[in-house]
């Protein structure tokens, strides 16, 4: 069958032509176009995935550091605040220490100084009898002297310290 | 403290003596003797003297005393004499008569009064020593008006005291001791 239209007309050699040439054409784009640019696509997609990669990686290192660092961080904390608080437990001590020091050494000096009054007042006591003492004994001598001062009575005492010679036996 | 010269001589004495049975002679000579040469110590620097020989010495000591003491006592002074160890003879008859008194259980009492004792407490006195040593008893009387009053008897180591000094000196060791706080 054969259709002729003056602006239109279907020659099926022409179509096999066109074909063949199209089939050519997109043969030598393939070879020369197509391959090249999917080339470079692909490369772009492989680097576009790397960065994406690198991001990613780089973002689970910087989480890995964080929580490094918290961990750190938090370790410091609990470091210090141990530092600080055998710091002033020790702080502590020592004060307890120095007033327990300085209590004794108070409670020293009064415990010796009541000594001392207490020592000083009886040796004052002391003295103060020991002279009565002496110028009792000094009077009682004198009287007993004058008493013993006859024969009479010196033979008296010689006699009696006679009788009791021997008593004791 | 007799030492060990003294010692040496009143040894050989006490035996010479007890041979002889004169200790109680000899006591007193030695006795005699010892107060001569202390009161006279020019006598000890004589014999003692260098300078003088031993002849002229014992011509010395028989001038002076022989005759009037034993020959015993005489040879002894000679002896010392010749040693040079007269210094030592009032030592010599302390420790004699330390010996004698042992040798012999006579015990020898220092009596201390103030005014001297009458036969009668003399006798009572020795009487009741004696009994109370059992040794004869020989009293050495001694005057001394600081002990105030009472006696005073002391014999070898043992001492009693009945004087009115002590007893004030007693009373006045109470009273401080009773008074102390």
């Amino acid at each position: 069958m054969h259709l002729n239209f003056d602006f239109f007309s279907i020659e099926p050699s022409t179509i096999i032509g066109v074909l063949l040439n199209t089939l050519i054409l997109f043969l030598v784009f393939k070879h020369f176009l197509f391959a090249p640019v999917n080339k470079i696509i692909e490369e772009r997609k492989a680097q576009v995935s790397k960065t994406y990669e690198d991001a990613d990686a780089a973002l689970e290192k910087a989480k890995n550091m964080e929580n490094e660092y918290s961990e750190k961080l938090s370790l410091a904390k609990e470091e210090s605040a141990e530092i600080v608080k055998a710091a002033s437990k020790k702080a502590q001590q020592r004060s307890d220490e120095i007033i327990a020091q300085a209590k004794n050494e108070a409670q020293g000096i009064v415990t010796k100084a009541n000594a001392d009054i207490e020592r000083e007042r009886k040796r004052a006591v002391n003295q103060i009898k020991d002279e009565i003492s002496d110028i009792a004994v000094n009077i009682a001598g004198k009287v007993i002297g004058k008493e013993v001062s006859s024969d009479e009575e010196q033979e008296r005492l010689i006699d009696e310290f006679i009788g009791g010679l021997g008593d004791d036996e | 403290m007799a030492g060990s010269v003294e010692n040496v001589y009143s040894r050989a004495l006490l035996e010479i003596a007890a041979e002889d049975g004169s200790m109680k002679e000899l006591d007193e000579e030695l006795d005699a003797l010892s107060g001569i040469f202390s009161a006279n110590p020019e006598l000890t620097d004589i014999l003692s003297a260098p300078t003088v020989t031993d002849e002229e010495k014992l011509s010395l000591i028989k001038t002076v005393f022989e005759g009037k003491i034993s020959e015993t006592s005489l040879n002894f002074l000679c002896v010392l004499a010749e040693k040079n160890r007269c210094g030592y003879l009032s030592g010599i008859a302390e420790e004699f008569r330390n010996g004698y008194y042992e040798a012999a259980g006579i015990a020898e009492a220092v009596v201390t009064t103030v005014i001297p004792l009458k036969d009668d407490a003399r006798n009572r006195l020795r009487a009741k020593l004696e009994k109370k040593f059992g040794k004869t008893v020989i009293l050495k009387e001694k005057i001394d008006p600081s002990i105030m009053g009472g006696m005073i008897v002391s014999s070898g180591g043992s001492m009693m005291d009945g004087s009115v000094k002590t007893k004030l000196e007693n009373m006045h060791k109470q009273i401080k001791d009773m008074v102390s706080v």
